[in-house]
């Protein structure tokens, strides 16, 4: 965490959030990938610059539904839906 | 410490105790403190000489970030104490990682953690993101 200085920079939109590139391994973006791509804050673009761009950051990878504490997700069919079930207080995958 | 040099400035506490001496040009980019002499605190020159780079090891107030800098091993990065948190890493993926390359840990080897390039389109190469490459890591 923190400021990473002296990189390139210049692709990225300077005060904005910046992301993990879902094409270019490794990389950065500033457009906020969407799903099936995976959604990762990498922080935000202090100076947008090719040599001596300045990054802040603070990573916060994302969640998939199933990892949220009270969902219960269990061999999800299509056209399943997420139904509350009040004797465990969690949300589970139920067919409508 | 047994080759005390007469010209150079003594620094005492408060009590008049010596605890240190400067470099002869009296200013603190230099400063030795005695083992054993216990201190309330150390001072930086808040404007220090930045001319020469700073080597591994050594710590230096840092303007503009406003903190003290200290140079980790390797000497290519300066840790700007309170304001980064850096982790070492291990590059084994057969190539060299560059500065400003995100990563994702791949294991371990012996107390260090190795590391790969994520990328946002899987869940494996995207949900552990650790950060950003302060330095670049040549293979192995």
């Amino acid at each position: 965490m923190g400021l990473v200085d002296n990189i390139d920079t210049s692709a990225l939109t300077e005060g904005a959030a910046v992301y993990l590139s879902p094409t270019v391994a490794g990389g950065l973006t500033s457009t906020k990938p969407s799903s099936p791509n995976h959604m990762v804050v990498i922080g935000f673009c202090v100076r947008s610059q090719a040599n001596n761009g300045v990054l802040f950051v603070k990573v916060q990878n994302g969640f998939e539904l199933d990892e949220i504490h009270n969902v219960k997700i269990t061999s999800p069919q299509d056209g399943q839906v997420l139904k509350y079930q009040s004797s465990t207080g969690l949300w589970i995958n139920a067919t409508p | 410490m047994t080759a005390l040099v007469p010209a150079r400035a003594h620094l005492v506490d408060t009590v008049g105790n010596v605890v240190g001496i400067r470099d002869a040009n009296d200013d603190q980019d230099h400063l030795f403190v005695f083992q054993g002499e216990p201190t309330n605190s150390v001072a930086f020159d808040t404007t220090p000489d930045t001319t020469a780079p700073l080597g591994v090891g050594e710590l230096r107030w840092n303007e503009t970030n406003g903190t003290l800098e200290f140079v980790l091993l390797g000497g290519n990065v300066a840790l700007q104490i309170g304001q980064e948190q850096l982790a070492r890493v291990k590059n084994d993926t057969g190539a060299v990682l560059a500065k400003g390359t995100v990563v994702y840990p791949t294991g371990a080897t012996g107390t260090n953690k190795t590391v790969a390039k994520a990328q946002a389109n899987a869940e494996a190469t995207s949900s552990q993101t650790l950060g950003v490459l302060a330095e670049a890591i040549a293979n192995g």
